[in-house]
C-alpha cells in the first residue's frame, strides 16, 4: 500500500506530462491537419466564365493600415457601381499572420477568389494554386506586358507570372528641413546626376549629428555614447543597403544569378561604408541605439534624427506629422541605382469567376481607381503614369500634401530612370537567403566583424539556396 | 498529432497536397544540411541549462521566505506571483524596455554601483543569459507549488529537531529539502518542458538574433513553417522536439529514484 502511493504519484505526473505534450503538439498538428483535408482534390474550375447579368460574389483578402483599408474599400465600392452584377466580399487581415489565415482558408475549401500576396505566392504558383497572369493577359487585348515597369513582375518561372506589382514603393531619403537650416547645411540634392558622393554624405551627416553638449563627431570631447541627434538613420535591411551595393557595381547575386554577390568586394565595400556610419563616424544609430528611436516620421519630428533612409511608405506618416520635411536622392558610390518594390494581386484557380476576378484585379491595379493612395503612399507601376505629364500631375503633383517639393525628381524620376530589379522578386529562395544574410549582417552593424568576413561566412551557408534569378 | 507524424514524412508547404518523401526531412536536419537545426538545439539547451536551475533555486528560496510568519505575507505572495499571470508578450515588452542598453533601468542600476553596463539582448553572448534572467520573473507559479509543498511538511518534524537543539540550517538540510524533493522533481520536469518550448521572447524581443544567438527551437520551427512555408519539415522538427523532451523526462525519472523521497515510502 505504501509503495503504491509513490507509484501513483509518478503515474499521475507522467500522465500530466503526456497531456501537456499532447495539447502542445496538438495545436500544431491541427493546423497542418486541417490544412490538408481538401486542398489536393480541388479541381480548377477555370473555364466557368459567367455570362453577364448573373450575380457574382468575389471573396478578396488584403492587408494594410486603416487608411489603406478605407481607400481599398472605396475602390471596391466604385468597382461595384460600375459592375452591378458583382459584389466584392472583402476581408481585411491585419498583422503578421496573413499567410496562416489564408492557408487555413485554402485548406477549408474557402479560398478567396483573389488576394494581396507577398513572396510566398511563388510557391503557390509552382504548386498550381494560382493563375498565370500571362495566360490571363493573352485573352485581354486591353493590357500588354510592355505597359508595366520592366521589373515590376513577380514570376515563378520564365513566362509564368503571379502578376505585376499592384502598387509600388521605393527606397527613399527623407529629412527634417528645419534641422538643416539650424545647422546651416544645404538641403540634400534632388536630381540623380547631382547625388551626394559618399564622402559628402558623411560630412553632411557629421554636421547634423549632435551629442548632448552640442558637439559634432569631429569636435574634441565628442561623446559618442550620448548622442542627442543623429545625422542619419539608415534602415539596416536589404531595402536600404542594396541601392548602395548596386551603385558600387555590386549585386546580390552575380554571374547570371549562379553566385553569391554580397561577398564580393564591390558589395562588401558598400556594406562596410554603412557600418562605418555607425561605428567609425558615429553619425547613425547602431541596432542597439535604434531600438530606442521611434518610427521614421516620429524620429524626424522629434529631432532624434535629421535624415532617414527607409521605404517611401513613410511619406504618408510624414505628411500627417506637420513638419517641414523633404525628400532627396540617395547617396551614391558610383552610379545612381535603385529599385521599385511591391506586392501583387493573385487570382486563385479555385475561383468560379475568373473573368470577374481578372476585371477586379485590373481595376485595383489602375492608379485611377485608388488615386487617393497614389497621392501619398503608393506609386504606379504602369509606364504611362511616368510618361504622360497629365497623369504624372494627377499623382505626383508637388502641391499634394503627401508629395513634398522635389518629389518628382528625387523619388519619381530618379527611380524610374535608374531602376534595377529588386532582390525580393528577382532572386529565387530570397526569403531564406535573406534570413542568413540578415543574421550575418547583425555582426557587421554591431562592429564585431567586417562586412567582408561576415559575408564570406554567409556565402558558405547560402550556397545550396542560390538557384538563379527570375527577371534578369 | 498522429497526422503531423505523417506530415513529417512529406513535402508539404501548407497549401499544396503533401507528397511522400520518406525520411528526407529528418536527414536534412541531422546531416547539417539545414544549418539552423543544431544551432537552435544548442541555443535552446543553453537556455534550459541556465533557466531551469536558477528558476528552481530562486523560486524555492522565495517560497521559504514567503512561508515565514511575516507581516504583510499575503501582499508579498501576491506581488511575487503577479508577473506569472501577465501574458509573456506583455512581459517581453516591459523587459525590452528594462534591458535597453542606452535607456534601460538595468544598465542604469549597474552604472549606479559603478559596474559597466551590458548589451543584454543585443549582444550575441549576453542574449540567452538575459532571457534566462527575465525568466526568473515569471516563476511565480513554481513558487506557489513550492509554497504548498512547504506547508505540507508536518510541524512535528521541525519540533523534533528543535528539541535536539538543531540550527535553522539543520532544519533546511535535513527536513525541508528532503521533504520537498517530490515537489522539486515535479518543478524540474515542468521547467525542462517549458524551457524547451520558449518562443515568445525570441518572437517579440530579438527575432532570433543577433546572428541567430537566440534562435530558440520553437522559433526555428515557427520560421520553418510560416516564413519558409515548409510544413512537412516543421512537423519533423516538432517530432524531434517531442522525442527529446520524452527522453529527457525519462532520464530525470530514472535518476529520481536516487534522490526523490516520498513520504509514504517505507523508511530506508
Amino acid at each position: 500500500m505504501n509503495r503504491h502511493t509513490g507509484r501513483t504519484k509518478l503515474m499521475v505526473l507522467f500522465l500530466m506530462i503526456i497531456a501537456l505534450l499532447v495539447t502542445a503538439c496538438g495545436n500544431g498538428g491541427n493546423q497542418s491537419g486541417t490544412a490538408n483535408s481538401d486542398s489536393g482534390n480541388n479541381p480548377a474550375t477555370g473555364e466557368a466564365g459567367t455570362a453577364t447579368g448573373e450575380k457574382v460574389k468575389l471573396k478578396f483578402t488584403f492587408w494594410g493600415s486603416p487608411q489603406e483599408k478605407k481607400a481599398v474599400e472605396d475602390a471596391i465600392k466604385a468597382f461595384e457601381a460600375k459592375n452591378p452584377n458583382v459584389t466584392i466580399d472583402s476581408i481585411h487581415i491585419p498583422g503578421t499572420d496573413f499567410l496562416q489565415k489564408l492557408n487555413a482558408m485554402i485548406a477549408g475549401n474557402e479560398a478567396p477568389d483573389l488576394s494581396y500576396s507577398a513572396a510566398w505566392k511563388l510557391k503557390m504558383g509552382e504548386e498550381g494554386l494560382i493563375y498565370n497572369f500571362f495566360d490571363l493577359m493573352k485573352d485581354d487585348p486591353s493590357i500588354k506586358k510592355e505597359d508595366y515597369l520592366q521589373y515590376a513582375w513577380w514570376n515563378w518561372d520564365t513566362d509564368k507570372s503571379a502578376g505585376p506589382y499592384q502598387a509600388s514603393v521605393v527606397p527613399s531619403l527623407m529629412y527634417n528641413a528645419d534641422l538643416f537650416k539650424e545647422a546651416g547645411v544645404e538641403l540634400p540634392p534632388t536630381k540623380a546626376e547631382e547625388a551626394w558622393q559618399w564622402d559628402e554624405f558623411v560630412e553632411t551627416a557629421k554636421k547634423l549629428t549632435l551629442d548632448r553638449n552640442g558637439k559634432h563627431p569631429d569636435d574634441p570631447g565628442f561623446d559618442p555614447k550620448n548622442i542627442k541627434q543623429y545625422g542619419v538613420k539608415y534602415s539596416l535591411s536589404w531595402l536600404s543597403y542594396m541601392p548602395l551595393v548596386l551603385s558600387n557595381g555590386g549585386d546580390y547575386l552575380i554571374g547570371d544569378g549562379k553566385e553569391f554577390g554580397l561577398s564580393k568586394p564591390e558589395a562588401t565595400e558598400a556594406i562596410q561604408k554603412i557600418a562605418d556610419l555607425i561605428n567609425v563616424h558615429h553619425v547613425a544609430p547602431s541596432p542597439v541605439q535604434a531600438s530606442s528611436i521611434p518610427a521614421p516620421a516620429t524620429a524626424l519630428q522629434s529631432r532624434k534624427v535629421a535624415m532617414v533612409i527607409d521605404g517611401s511608405w513613410n511619406h504618408l506618416d510624414l505628411s500627417k506629422a506637420k513638419i517641414n520635411w523633404g525628400v532627396g536622392v540617395l547617396p551614391v558610390l558610383k552610379d545612381y541605382k535603385t529599385f521599385f518594390l511591391g506586392g501583387s494581386l493573385i487570382i486563385f484557380k479555385s475561383t468560379k469567376h475568373p473573368k470577374e476576378a481578372w476585371e477586379f484585379s485590373k481595376f485595383l491595379t489602375d492608379p485611377q481607381n485608388a488615386l487617393e493612395l497614389h497621392q501619398g503612399l503608393w506609386m504606379p507601376q504602369m509606364k504611362q503614369w511616368y510618361e504622360d505629364p497629365k497623369l504624372v500631375d494627377s499623382w505626383a503633383n508637388e502641391k499634394l500634401p503627401g508629395r513634398p517639393a522635389g518629389f518628382q525628381d528625387a523619388v519619381m524620376r530618379s527611380t524610374y530612370e535608374h531602376a534595377e530589379p529588386s532582390p525580393e522578386n528577382n532572386i529565387r529562395n530570397f526569403v531564406e537567403i535573406d534570413a542568413a544574410v540578415t543574421a550575418g549582417l547583425d555582426q557587421v552593424w554591431l562592429g564585431t566583424k567586417t562586412a567582408a568576413e561576415a559575408m564570406k561566412e554567409v556565402e558558405a551557408k547560402v550556397k545550396p539556396l542560390i538557384q538563379g534569378t527570375y527577371l534578369k | 498529432m498522429i497526422y503531423s507524424l505523417y506530415m513529417s514524412f512529406t513535402d508539404y508547404s501548407g497549401s499544396n497536397s503533401p507528397s511522400f518523401i520518406g525520411l528526407d526531412n529528418y536527414t536534412r536536419m541531422f546531416s547539417g544540411e539545414d544549418q539552423y537545426f543544431y544551432k537552435a538545439l544548442g541555443v535552446t539547451l543553453y537556455f534550459v541549462v541556465l533557466s531551469v536551475p536558477t528558476g528552481i533555486i530562486y523560486s524555492f528560496l522565495l517560497a521559504i521566505l514567503l512561508n515565514r510568519n511575516i507581516k504583510g505575507k499575503a501582499i508579498f505572495r501576491t506581488i511575487f506571483y503577479l508577473p506569472s499571470i501577465v501574458p509573456i508578450i506583455a512581459i517581453s515588452f516591459i523587459w525590452l524596455w528594462l534591458l535597453n542598453p542606452d535607456l534601460g533601468l538595468a544598465n542604469e542600476l549597474l552604472r549606479a554601483i559603478g559596474l559597466p553596463g551590458s548589451q543584454w539582448i543585443f549582444g550575441e553572448k549576453s542574449v540567452v543569459p538575459s532571457l534566462a534572467l527575465m525568466n526568473l520573473w515569471t516563476t511565480g507559479g513554481t513558487m506557489i507549488i513550492f509554497l504548498a509543498g512547504l506547508q505540507d511538511i508536518p510541524r512535528s518534524l521541525y519540533e523534533a529537531i528543535e528539541i535536539d537543539g538543531g540550527s535553522k540550517l539543520n532544519k533546511l538540510r535535513n527536513i525541508t529539502i528532503p521533504m520537498m524533493t517530490p515537489t522539486i522533481f515535479f518543478n524540474l520536469i515542468m521547467g525542462i518542458i517549458n524551457g524547451f518550448q520558449v518562443f515568445s521572447q525570441a518572437y517579440v524581443m530579438t527575432n532570433g538574433g543577433p546572428n541567430n544567438a537566440s534562435l530558440f527551437y520553437v522559433f526555428y520551427l515557427y520560421r520553418e513553417a510560416f516564413q519558409f512555408s515548409r510544413m512537412g519539415s516543421a512537423s519533423a522538427i516538432a517530432w524531434v522536439l517531442f522525442i527529446i523532451i520524452m527522453l529527457l523526462t525519462y532520464t530525470v525519472f530514472k535518476t529520481s529514484k536516487k534522490w526523490v523521497y516520498y513520504e509514504g515510502d517505507e523508511a530506508r
